[in-house]
């Protein structure tokens, strides 16, 4: 069992070097003139040579690459191309924007996916798992930017039901986790509460909307697969009624890949993210990426990826280690 | 010694839904089982005794359907019976062991969970009360370190253990109907032994009524009190144990006898086989009379017109327009 | 699921063939025969010139002379989503049919060889993988500058490893069969293994995959296009138009609204071509 954990975590380990290497050949390597970039698009030569060498850009790669990996180690990110300031700081001050909206979303998406896949299957065939079926598939092939605008359009901005941007109006609570919901409710501060959360709705039915398919879906598959498994005869002949095989013995079976499967999809949700942020100006780091994007900044670039990706592993390493609690069989063979 | 019949079959007909129409794999099917007897059912793989099986318990596939025929048991018609009233007497009244207990059991739940399910089910309680009569009866059916194994999985079990733990969820509501399907066809020779004489055990101790299936005769010869055998979906001879192993008078009993090691086979000849195969579904549809009639070496003109009627003599009863000669 | 028996029911059945029953079977080419038309002749669909500007009406509302009205410069937005749509769907198409090629034969490789090459194989894949996919397109389409050609290649990056994955598993299970020890022992050089005889067996499932994945593909691409990194304008791409929109949220509906029925369009296609492409599959191995 230990040795089975090991192993995931030497794995995870090789594969954030993987990841870390990735972005430095991205950042560094490809691009054909990272400095002129920096120096702005009426630099003369001298001006870019100058940059670069500022920027340490005309050391050799592998020195590059050395400061960069010893850098990351120590928590350092980097200069920013267009602030000028270190990346991290900035990083670190927008990261619980996004880290609240993640983590609404992953949870409801969670739950809802599941019980509705759950429903889908057991309900075969009957006019409620066709619903769910169409509102899967509508779902999965809604561009999840495109949604989120027509929401702000029509349930912000037409209705007026919901605000468009940003996650507060009012001041926001005293900072304790970086929550603003959380927070609210710890600092007793009923009205900043009811504004957050306010703030969250259309965002998180944006991520929602665009990942519950892919759960409900597979966990539909599990349990019909489930379903067929000779022990759910031995329960009914033992009396069992629908609802005791479904619960007690099909579901607990049928959950084990769509753990997993949750674990991936919040890789698919951090990417989601981005597009949602910019559509609400929400001040995550998915945004922080986008502002980054514009002015080609690329150490800024490179570090949201190498934290979503960080964030994505570590997810997935949770998910290797809670599945042998889960299941029995594997934590025979681990 | 006639005793009380506990399940009555009469004239079961069974047929799966399967493309575009019904096979039909069970024809006018009767029986008896009686309390304090076991009954053995045997017949080739698509002989209809499983369905047969299934049928009483009222466990088809989602695309079987009885088409005719009753099932009484205390005096109801199974057959007639709501789901509910139906789900009360499973595993309670009657129960049912199914084939391949290495895969019957709930991969990720504790052995001794899913033995006490049953009372959990039917009386109510919690598993913590239960747990100890699961542990009896574990005991009582031959399984040693309890503790160990109630709190085992099942990958970790041997499929003999598993079996015995199966049977131990089998009687622990002390039902009046057991039906085995298969009990020793997944396991080795001496295991069979032990299950076989575990099965006759527990018979014995409760006075159960028995329905035993199975395709091998010579296991189900040493414990059973009477044999129905089938071929093609229909009975075609039924009796107790001893006239049918001494004096079989179907064709096709008298051909399984004839294949197995204990009949007085001489040392070093040909060991006498069957020919031909045994029919599908389909095929047995299409063909009215009776479905042994391409393999029997005794078959007349009437044998390919309509199945024979049954003739009956002291409870041995047969249907043969030619049967085999008292010898 | 196990069902109560009931009493009774007839034994027939009967089976007719009628024109109901072959369109419910056989629509969704009639579906990918729109798509076709709308991707080789758009001048059909949308007479008007998706890049003609016209300063006199800009951001007009919908109306018979322009059907999904006009955008911040004038041009009729009907015409510009009817060539985006082309867009999104070509340049998915090649992203994929690519990745999935790419995919199949490295994967291939690697199930068939086994030892360090699958190995090595298998670790890139790995590093590929554990990337969210979007961030991934993100960061490679950031490094090599925006434009079409940084869209295919980032996409197809993030794309191939996934079929790599399913080749390789699907290669591992039928090399154990015995036609391909037959195909060896005749001494049948591995590629021609690989295309001859497993290739057949591994179409069904990749062209199902392949045009579930063209759906997903629209959705990324026009994601990346969103964020700015995809075609760049005057192209007209549903991405790039849906953010265009954006500054008009409030006087504009139909700029916002309208053009990502477009992309949900095609992507539904896209999945109901990809289950009856499934349901065939399965049905030709009953």
């Amino acid at each position: 069992m230990a040795y089975y954990l090991l192993r995931r975590l030497v794995g995870a380990v090789a594969v954030l070097f993987g990841v870390v290497t990735g972005t430095f050949v991205l950042s560094h390597v490809i691009p054909s003139c990272p400095a002129c970039a920096v120096a702005g698009l009426r630099a003369g030569p001298e001006q870019v040579k100058a940059a670069a060498h500022s920027l340490g850009l005309d050391r050799p790669v592998w020195d590059q690459y050395a400061t960069y990996i010893s850098g990351l180690a120590h928590g350092d990110f980097g200069i920013s191309y267009a602030s000028r300031q270190p990346i991290g700081p900035a990083i670190l001050s927008a990261l619980p924007a996004t880290l609240e909206l993640v983590f609404y979303s992953f949870f409801i998406y969670a739950v809802l996916g599941v019980g509705l896949g759950l429903v889908w299957a057991w309900r075969d065939n009957r006019p409620e798992s066709h619903l769910i079926r169409l509102l899967s598939m509508v779902g999965t092939a809604l561009p999840v930017f495109w949604f989120a605008m027509v929401m702000q359009l029509w349930l912000g901005l037409r209705m007026g039901w919901f605000p468009i941007t940003g996650r507060m109006q009012l001041d926001p609570p005293a900072n304790i986790t970086g929550f603003y919901t959380i927070d609210s409710l710890l600092t007793g501060n009923f009205p900043a509460f009811i504004d957050a959360s306010w703030h969250l709705v259309l965002p998180v039915i944006a991520l929602v909307i665009w990942q519950f398919a892919v759960a409900a879906r597979l966990t539909q598959k599990s349990v019909l697969e489930e379903m067929r498994m000779p022990y759910v005869r031995t329960a009914i002949a033992k009396g069992a009624g629908t609802r005791r095989v479904m619960l007690g013995h099909v579901f607990r079976n049928a959950i084990n890949p769509v753990i997993t499967m949750l674990g991936l999809q919040f890789g698919w949700l951090l990417g989601g993210t981005v597009l949602v942020e910019v559509v609400f100006s929400w001040p995550g780091i998915g945004i922080y990426m986008y502002n980054a994007l514009q002015t080609f900044d690329f150490p800024a670039i490179m570090a949201v990826t190498v934290i979503i990706t960080i964030g994505f592993v570590v997810v997935n390493l949770i998910v290797d280690f809670v599945y042998p609690i889960v299941d029995p069989r594997i934590r025979a063979l681990a | 010694m006639a005793q009380a019949s506990v399940c009555s079959v009469s004239d079961l007909s069974v047929a799966y839904h399967s493309g575009d129409g019904w096979l039909q794999a069970v024809r006018t099917v009767s029986f008896d089982v009686r309390r304090g007897e076991i009954l053995a059912v045997v017949g080739e793989t698509g002989s209809g005794k499983s369905t047969t099986a299934t049928a009483v318990i009222r466990m088809l596939p989602a695309n079987g359907r009885v088409i005719s025929g009753s099932v009484m048991f205390d005096g109801r018609d199974l057959l007639g019976l709501s789901t509910g009233e139906m789900r009360k007497l499973r595993g309670q009244q009657i129960a049912y062991v199914p084939q391949q207990p290495m895969s019957a059991f709930n991969p990720t739940m504790t052995i001794g969970r899913q033995v006490a399910e049953p009372l959990v089910i039917h009386r109510g309680v919690s598993y913590t009360k239960a747990a100890p009569e699961a542990g009896r009866r574990l005991k009582e059916m031959g399984i040693h370190e309890v503790t160990r194994v109630m709190r085992s999985y099942p990958h970790q079990l041997s499929g003999g253990m598993l079996q015995r733990a199966m049977i131990a969820t089998a009687m622990i509501c002390q039902p009046r109907l057991l039906i085995l399907d298969e009990p020793t066809s997944a396991l080795d020779v001496t295991i069979q032994r032990q299950i076989l004489s575990l099965i006759k055990q527990v018979q014995a101790d409760y006075q159960l009524a028995v329905v035993l299936i199975s395709h091998d005769l010579t296991v189900v010869s040493q414990v059973a009190d009477r044999i129905l055998v089938m071929y093609g979906g229909r009975g075609v001879e039924v009796g107790s144990t001893q006239e049918l192993m001494t004096a079989g008078r179907h064709p096709y009993t008298r051909g399984l006898l004839r294949s197995t090691m204990s009949s007085g086979v001489e040392h070093k000849s040909r060991l006498p086989s069957l020919s031909g195969y045994p029919p599908n579904p389909q095929e047995v549809d299409r063909e009215p009379g009776c479905p042994f009639r391409p393999r029997c070496a005794r078959a007349v003109s009437e044998c390919g017109e309509k199945f024979p009627p049954g003739t009956f003599q002291d409870g041995h009863g047969w249907a043969c327009y030619n049967p085999e000669p008292l010898s | 699921m196990i069902a109560d028996t009931t009493q009774g029911t007839r034994v027939s059945a009967e089976r007719r063939v009628n024109a109901v029953e072959v369109a419910s079977r056989w629509w969704p080419l009639g579906l990918i025969a729109i798509w076709l038309v709308i991707i080789v002749v758009p001048g059909l669909v949308a007479p008007q010139d998706p890049l003609a500007l016209n300063l006199q009406s800009t951001l007009a509302p919908p109306s018979a002379q322009h059907l999904f009205g006009t955008d911040q410069a004038g041009r009729d937005l009907w015409a510009r989503c009817v060539w985006g749509v082309r867009y999104s769907l070509g340049v998915s198409i090649l992203i994929v049919v690519g990745a999935a090629t790419i995919g199949t034969i490295i994967g291939g490789v690697a199930g068939l060889f086994r030892g360090p090459i699958d190995a090595l194989l298998m670790r890139t894949t790995d590093v590929f993988l554990a990337f969210p996919y979007l961030i991934l397109a993100i960061a490679i389409a950031s490094a090599v500058g925006p434009g079409l050609t940084t869209v295919v290649v980032a996409l197809t990056a993030v794309w191939w490893p996934g079929y790599a994955r399913m080749v390789r598993g699907q290669v591992l299970a039928l090399k154990e069969l015995p036609f391909v020890e037959g195909a060896r022992a005749a001494g049948t050089s591995t590629l021609m293994i690989l295309l001859r005889h497993l290739l057949p067996h591994l179409l069904p499932q990749l062209s199902a995959r392949v045009s579930m994945d063209v759906g997903y593909a629209v959705l990324a691409l026009t994601g990346l296009s969103f964020l700015g990194l995809g075609a760049q304008p005057p192209t007209p791409e549903l991405g790039a138009i849906i953010a265009e929109a954006h500054s008009h949220l409030l006087v504009a509906w139909w700029f916002t609204t309208l053009p990502g029925l477009f992309v949900l369009a095609a992507v539904l296609s896209s999945m109901v071509v990809s289950d009856w492409l499934e349901t065939r599959n399965k049905s030709s191995f009953a």
